[in-house]
């Protein structure tokens, strides 16, 4: 029998691990953990809640969780992410929503960019540019991306989980 | 409607659930409840319980099973569990341990 791809079609919920050594396409949604030796593809519709670790992944849809892959991480123009990024190389499309941060192997840098313990135990404020509280929906304050069209963020209601997700931006607000 | 496809490499440890069929061909722990039909290929190994339309098993399922419809066992099919479902076809060369129940009147 052939070996058919692996699909998590729409309308269907998969709640915990998955992992493998294949690619998967994911059309409908995983809460929890995603542990990949192959490339990651979210469909439009997609829904990912988890830390995902992957050859390589495409995100076409919404995906809270931090990302690490070995290759790619490519956020089209649909995708909506909340996470931490790390990769040796990203791409983000126009029209792509997203806040985090992004480590590309490989790019010194002079701030410890790898957890977020470090930021939370410092004193000074890094309460840059934040005027409302914590669902701060606008990815574009976050990073000094490719800006992503906040036009296209917010025709959905936002990121949902953004309050909960973020480690180093939402410690300074519950003080 | 496209089914799920879960790869004979892939291990899922949770919960499956959806409107969509699914086809195991990788290893599941933990429950699957689906509306659709569930087909277990050789290759696939369940332990979850399964509630889903239909449930066909060619490979290994260790699990209660509830289905609507339908539960085959394959020759080549293994099923440890009870198994409650209006029909049931038990192919010659399957293995099968637990209970049948066939009276899905609620």
């Amino acid at each position: 029998m052939a070996q058919a791809p692996t699909v998590i079609a729409a309308n269907t919920v998969v709640s915990g691990g998955l992992q493998g050594a294949e690619d998967v396409e994911v059309l409908g949604r995983i809460q929890g953990s995603v542990q990949l030796d192959g490339h990651l593809t979210m469909g439009k519709d997609a829904r990912i809640d988890a830390d995902v670790v992957a050859t390589s992944v495409e995100v076409e849809g919404v995906l809270v969780g931090n990302i690490t892959a070995k290759g790619i991480i490519h956020l089209f123009s649909s995708a909506k992410v909340i996470g931490d990024l790390t990769a040796a190389q990203v791409v983000i499309d126009d029209g792509a929503a997203y806040r985090g941060m992004i480590t590309m192997e490989g790019v010194e840098g002079d701030k410890a960019s790898s957890g977020s313990g470090t930021r939370r135990s410092a004193p000074a404020p890094r309460r840059t540019t934040r005027p409302t509280s914590r669902t701060s929906k606008r990815p574009a304050q976050a990073e000094p991306e490719p800006d992503p069209k906040p036009a296209k963020a917010e025709s959905e209601p936002a990121l949902p989980a953004a309050a909960g997700k973020k480690k180093k931006v939402s410690a300074k607000k519950r003080k | 409607m496209a089914n799920s496809v879960i790869g004979s490499s892939i291990v899922i440890d949770g919960e499956i659930s959806g409107d969509e069929g699914l086809i195991v061909q990788g290893t599941i722990k933990g429950r699957v409840q689906v509306s659709g039909g569930v087909f277990v290929e050789n290759s696939g190994q369940l332990e979850a319980d399964v509630e889903a339309e239909s449930v066909e098993v060619g490979g290994s399922l260790v699990g209660n099973v509830v289905a609507s419809s339908r539960v085959e066992i394959k020759a080549e099919g293994k099923i440890v569990g009870d198994v409650k479902s209006p029909r049931i076809l038990i192919a010659d060369g399957a293995l099968f341990k637990g209970n049948i129940d066939m009276d899905v009147g609620r």
